[in-house]
């Protein structure tokens, strides 16, 4: 059976494909989130060494915020 | 008159995204070969740091005396080198070879989880920060790198909230920063095991995987079992230090030894999670510089895994000093030693893996041999100290810290160095200076013995470890200084390193992509490899397959049964 025009066959594990369209798969995988995440973290756990100073609390609602931010951004970015 | 418009030179220029600058390029990636690269630099800064602290710890105790530094920077010092050596060098380390050669060796395209191992590694970067920043604030870690209670929270006259006796942060940023480091390893041993199972090339069943790649699976689980321990501990820790609670404060109805239990079960399966990746190199290096497959390749992987369900039983032997009831000092005795088997199984496989091979004594060979003999050192004391009359008479004294040495540098640091200068060519395309690496050997297998040896000796004469300083009339004196001396030897010899890193990375031999000929499929890749890796997934069909590639006529596949 013929294939209709427009129709592509997908690729099969064995078929090389070519260098650029390898390259845009491992691009498309690229996020700062992670970096973000982690910072955010860092932040919030900083701040529990500041306690019982009232900066300390400062700083684990700063890093709270940013932490929750960041896994929002992380879950909603497009892969 | 006209007005004429003239548009001229016009050129429309679009802004760099973020991710395609070169920052931009490393704080975004997912591939695991740029997060190896970050995970093995910025271990080897930590390498570099701790290292720093162990030359002023045995500048402090080169001469009786000494004043080199207060006893409250000695404390944090000692600590910090503990600290700084196992979880941001030793295991940092370890992950980054693990990410950037497994999915290669596997022929896999990436980890299964590349967000989270990006996470991982960022992780790891600030929690190493993290603890780093404290001294600072003039209060790092200093408690050990146990951080034993009651030095972590002090008991006696409290109150209900223990940070009172202790205000200071130092405690705080150890548990805070042990939880951050737990996190990075839950997520890359996750990975690590998904990315072991799942995503083998086709033809790669569990017995025909290389051993690095066995070793890093059974570690992953070992971290995966050992973590939740400690993670416990810090957790209760700062329970107490913050929330008024007693876990560890005997006066109030908590138990110190309650702390030693939750460390140490999770601080003992940590020796193997640093010594087990180190046998997989060795069990990837050897064959390759002795021309012949691995000797016993079964009997190599298995004892792994003994040696991972062994090493969650032997806890207590750290204990034996505290009172622990007889039957549990027999049991914990019997384990201890019960473990030496499978490691012994390894040392004879090594071993006739080289008898009667084509053995070519380059550098990544020369530090896999000084890795199973120092290692063999490190095992004998340790079989030692499973005896419970012995470790009574040598706990806590520089016999323990010979031993761990042994282990742990002559072990883990020859390991790694075997590792690194093995697969350096894959990681950049250069191959590191041969007479170099050989300088470097020699002077620290020299620098190590000089170090650590006299410490057996040390031990026996009963000098206690931790201590500030020592009088002079007790016969320690010339030990110690011959142990500092060697302490200065290592450090000549990574600084030996450093240059043959640097010269090579500037204008180093080209490597080409199989420079060791060796067998699997990491090396049949260009150096370093394109960000797919593999333009096709290979096809496997035995232990060896790019040997197979290479010489289809003496294939191992066409005799081989597994």
């Amino acid at each position: 059976m013929s294939e209709e025009p427009g129709q592509r066959k997908p690729p099969s594990r064995k078929e090389p494909l070519s260098p650029e369209a390898l390259q845009k798969v491992i691009d498309a995988k690229k996020s700062y989130w992670p970096f973000a995440l982690a910072v955010s973290v860092s932040i919030a756990l900083f701040g529990v060494v500041m306690l019982p100073y009232i900066i300390g609390t400062i700083i684990i609602c700063i890093g709270a915020a940013l932490t929750v931010a960041s896994i929002i951004g992380w879950g909603l970015e497009r892969r | 008159m006209a007005t004429r418009t003239v548009v001229e030179g016009v050129t429309l220029t679009r802004r760099k995204p973020f991710g395609e600058t070169y920052i931009g390029e490393w704080i975004m990636t997912t591939d695991h070969k740029k997060i190896g690269i970050m995970y093995i630099v910025t271990a080897f800064f930590f390498f570099l740091l701790g290292g720093t602290e162990a030359l002023l710890i045995r500048t402090q105790l080169a001469v009786p005396d000494g004043k080199v530094l207060t006893p409250e920077i000695y404390d944090q010092i000692f600590t910090m080198h503990g600290v700084t050596m196992i979880f941001l060098f030793v295991m940092p380390m370890l992950t980054g070879l693990g990410n950037y050669i497994v999915p290669l060796m596997i022929g896999a395209r990436d980890m299964a989880f590349p967000r989270m191992n990006a996470f991982g590694y960022w992780v790891v970067l600030f929690g190493g920060l993290f603890l780093s920043i404290s001294f600072l604030f003039g209060a790092a870690p200093n408690a050990g790198w146990f951080n034993y209670a009651p030095l972590n929270e002090l008991t006696s006259d409290c109150g209900i909230n223990a940070v009172i006796c202790t205000p200071g942060m130092n405690t705080d940023f150890w548990a805070l920063g042990i939880l951050m480091l737990g996190i990075s390893s839950i997520g890359a041993s996750l990975n690590f095991v998904v990315t072991i199972l799942k995503l083998r090339a086709p033809g790669m069943t569990i017995n025909r995987m290389p051993l690095f790649t066995w070793m890093t699976l059974i570690t992953a689980f070992l971290l995966l079992f050992a973590l939740p321990s400690v993670t416990a501990a810090s957790i209760l820790l700062l329970l107490d230090r913050h929330l008024g609670t007693h876990f560890f404060q005997a006066g109030a109805g908590g138990d110190p030894l309650l702390w030693q239990h939750l460390f140490w079960s999770f601080g003992h399966p940590e020796v193997y999670i640093l010594i087990l990746p180190a046998f997989g190199i060795i069990s990837e290096v050897l064959p390759v510089f002795s021309r012949k497959p691995i000797f016993g390749y079964t009997f190599i992987a298995w004892s792994g895994v003994a040696i991972g369900f062994l090493s969650f039983t032997v806890w207590a032997h750290h204990m034996f000093a505290v009172g622990l009831p007889l039957v549990a000092q027999a049991f914990f005795a019997t384990s201890t030693t019960l473990i030496a088997i499978p490691t012994a199984v390894k040392i004879f496989n090594w071993v006739f893996t080289v008898y009667g091979g084509k053995v070519s004594f380059k550098a990544p060979m020369l530090f896999a041999l000084g890795f199973i003999a120092m290692f063999l050192i490190g095992g004998l004391n340790g079989a030692a100290l499973a005896i419970v009359p012995f470790d009574y008479q040598v706990t806590d004294t520089y016999f323990v810290v010979s031993h761990l040495h042994y282990v742990l540098f002559g072990g883990t640091v020859f390991g790694v160095f075997a590792g690194i200068f093995y697969w350096f060519p894959k990681i950049t395309g250069r191959i590191l200076n041969e007479r170099l690496g050989q300088v470097q050997f020699w002077l620290m297998l020299i620098g190590v013995n000089l170090t650590f040896f006299p410490m057996h000796i040390l031990g026996l004469l009963g000098m206690p470890r931790r201590y500030y300083t020592y009088p002079g009339n007790v016969g320690w004196n010339e030990l110690n200084l011959m142990a500092t001396f060697g302490a200065f030897t290592i450090a000549v010899s990574i600084m030996v390193f450093l240059w043959n890193f640097i010269t090579t990375l500037r204008s180093g031999e080209k490597a080409g992509d199989d420079p060791w000929d060796a067998f699997t499929l990491e090396w049949d890749t260009t150096s370093p490899p394109k960000p797919y890796n593999f333009p096709v997934i290979p096809t496997v069909r035995s232990r060896r397959p790019f040997f197979d590639k290479k010489n289809p006529e003496i294939a191992d596949w066409k005799t081989a049964t597994h």
